[in-house]
Parts: structure tokens; C-alpha cells; sequence
């Protein structure tokens, strides 16, 4: 599915009129890990999973394989618009190409509006309807952004409870976004509860990866994910607040390799990481015995939306 | 379900190693499937006592 969803968005850009400039940098984010012209075919990419989900949930004769491949394109420039907008927030350089950050935010702002573009242009049902569900689910990952950026680790603490009410709707609303943008058959609570879980599942494996990733700024900036508020935990009820400690003398010293490896060894001794990885199992598992549930026709895209999420 | 699991977690990373009767425990308070992925993640690992950098 990936080469078709990759024609889409480059002959989109190519008859966007954006700048050509603006074209060129876009197909080389979309080359990164986790894009959709990533080399590594492994990879988990929001378009695929898009275009898996639209034909799960719709009839080809209602919606036609063209919709949902532009539509899955258009969700693939949604998270990359997403993702350089968040990038700026969290202070995090990841990408291959060094931008700065008025580039990052005017590239943002630019592929937000191509993906609606994509996203209400080829509808069957009304421009109006669809907008409106788009607009409903970005506002609330919006406000979840908004709410995660003020949630930190001073006082007061962070608690577990806030953290999922924060990805509830920081990161659950993009994947509900993807199974309401198409009427279906199956209720809508029901999908919401996929959408949760699936959410719940990927936002804790990405908070696992960056509390050890060199190129995130989770740990410096004490981003209050769930590895840490356990490990914060653990720490007040076992040593004395060793770790809150630590990751305030960050602010007022240079900090080594060697303190951010002995922090990263502490979290991963607490069980702060045991914890979260079996949720993230845990969660994937409840997703996969819904999908499995409700779509039991021996779909071929059960089989490609479960080996994603995986 | 979260907090029981995190007690357990807590629990299994104070011992050097498991005994029969921590698993039983463990199998008592948890849900099946929540047990099995725990036994999954902690399955052949060495747990080191409570770090101690008090």
C-alpha cells in the first residue's frame, strides 16, 4: 500500500503550488523512520494505518479505494504538520535536516492545511460534516498538547491519572479522528474504546523509547510521562526523592553522558519501565481483541491493522 | 488494575529472585491477562534489589 499512498502525496505536493523548496523538504521528512517513504517497510506509518482502518470500516461500494488512499494520504501529512508543531513545543531536534524553528512552524502550519485539503476534498458525505468532525477531534488534541505542556514534575506532581486523561486527548483523538472521518456500521463507542487503547498502547511505547533516546528532551525537561511519574513515585516512597533531586540539579549543572546514564539506569530499576510496557501490552491486546470482535469477516485488513500495532 | 499491578511490580523488583509463592500471589490479585504479560516481562530476568542511592 506504501507506493500507492507515496504517488498521492507526491503528486500532491507537485500540484499543490507550494513552493518547490517547500515540496523538496517535505519528501525528505516523509523519508525519516516512521514515515511513509521511510526505507524500513517495518515501520509503523499513519498513512498505512489510515488506509487499513478506512477499508475496515467502509464498503467498497461506498467508499471508493482512490477516497481512502487520498485520505490516507492526506492523515500522513496530518502527523507530519503535527509532529514538526511539536518539535518546536518539546525543543526537540530529530530530524535529519537541521531547521530552525520559524521554518518548522511556517512548514507546520502549511501541511496542516494541505492535509484538510486532502482530507474534505474527496468525501461523499458533506464537506461541512466531515470538517466538522476533523475540527472536533484536532481542537481536542490541541487542548491535550496544551495541558501536557503545563504538565511537569514540580510541584505539584504529576499523577498517573492526569497523564492518561492527557493522552486521552493529546493522542487518542488523532486515532478517533481516523475511525469517524468515514461513516460504519460498528458503533461509535466502540470505536472510540479501539481508539483509546491503540492510543493508550502507542503513547506509552513512545514515552518508554524517548526517556533513553538522546534526541528527545522528555528527561531534561522532566516531562511528566508516565516512566516517570512511577519512577518519581519510587523514589519518594523508597529513596528519599533521589531522583526529583537529580533531575533538578540538570537545570543547575552541566550535564555528563555519565549522570543521564546513571538517572536512565535508576527509572529503569524503579520498574517505572516494567510497568509501562506491560500497559502498553496490555492496552495493545484489548485493542486487538475488539478489532478482532467486531470485524469478523476474515478481513484482510484486520490481519494489516493488527501487524501494526503490534 | 493499574495499582495492583504496580504494587506487584514493586514487590517482584525488591526480591533477588521470585519464589513460587510470589508468582501465586501475583496470580491472585491479577487479572489472567494482565498476569501473563507480567510473567512474560519478567520472565529469565535477574531483579536487583531497591537501588538504594539514598
Amino acid at each position: 500500500m506504501r507506493p500507492t499512498i507515496q504517488f498521492i502525496i507526491k503528486n500532491t505536493l507537485l500540484t499543490s503550488g507550494l513552493e518547490y523548496d517547500i515540496q523538496k523538504l517535505t519528501l525528505q521528512l516523509l523519508h525519516q523512520s516512521g514515515k511513509i517513504f521511510s526505507q524500513n517497510t517495518d515501520d509503523f506509518t499513519w498513512g498505512e494505518f489510515s488506509y487499513y482502518a478506512f477499508s475496515l470500516l467502509t464498503d467498497i461500494n461506498t467508499v471508493s479505494h482512490t477516497t481512502k488512499v487520498k485520505h490516507a494520504a492526506g492523515i500522513e501529512l496530518l502527523m507530519l504538520a503535527t509532529d514538526l508543531l511539536d518539535d518546536v513545543v518539546d525543543h526537540d531536534n530529530h530530524l535529519d535536516t537541521a531547521l530552525a524553528k520559524s521554518q518548522l512552524l511556517m512548514l507546520g502550519n502549511l501541511l496542516l492545511v494541505e492535509a484538510l485539503h486532502l482530507l474534505i476534498q474527496h468525501t461523499a458525505t458533506s464537506a461541512i460534516d466531515q470538517f466538522a468532525i476533523i475540527h472536533r477531534h484536532l481542537r481536542n488534541a490541541g487542548n491535550g498538547q496544551w495541558l501536557d505542556f503545563h504538565l511537569t514534575m514540580e510541584h505539584p506532581a504529576a499523577t498517573e491519572e492526569q497523564y492518561f486523561h492527557i493522552i486521552q486527548q493529546k493522542s487518542c483523538s488523532f486515532l478517533q479522528l481516523i475511525f469517524e472521518l468515514h461513516r460504519s456500521t460498528i458503533p461509535l463507542p466502540v470505536l472510540q474504546e479501539i481508539a483509546t487503547y491503540i492510543g493508550y498502547a502507542a503513547q506509552l511505547q513512545n514515552d518508554i523509547q524517548d526517556i533513553f533516546s538522546d534526541h528527545k528532551n522528555d528527561l531534561l525537561s522532566q516531562k511528566a510521562t508516565l516512566p516517570l511519574i512511577k519512577a518519581v513515585q519510587h523514589s519518594n516512597t523508597y529513596d528519599h526523592g533521589w531522583l526529583l533531586t537529580q533531575l533538578q540539579l540538570i537545570h543547575s549543572h552541566d550535564i555528563t553522558a555519565k549522570h543521564l546514564t546513571t538517572i536512565r539506569d535508576y527509572i529503569r530499576q524503579t520498574g517505572a519501565i516494567d510497568y509501562c510496557s506491560i500497559l502498553a501490552k496490555y492496552y495493545t491486546q484489548k485493542a486487538k481483541s475488539l478489532l478482532q470482535h467486531y470485524f469478523n469477516d476474515k478481513s484482510p485488513y484486520i490481519k494489516q491493522l493488527i501487524h501494526l500495532i503490534d | 488494575m493499574n495499582q495492583k499491578l504496580w504494587e506487584i511490580v514493586q514487590l517482584f523488583k525488591e526480591k533477588k529472585e521470585l519464589s513460587t509463592e510470589d508468582w501465586v500471589y501475583a496470580e491472585s490479585v491479577l487479572e489472567p491477562e494482565v498476569f501473563q504479560l507480567l510473567a512474560l516481562q519478567f520472565d529469565g530476568k535477574m531483579n536487583i534489589v531497591s537501588p538504594g542511592w539514598k
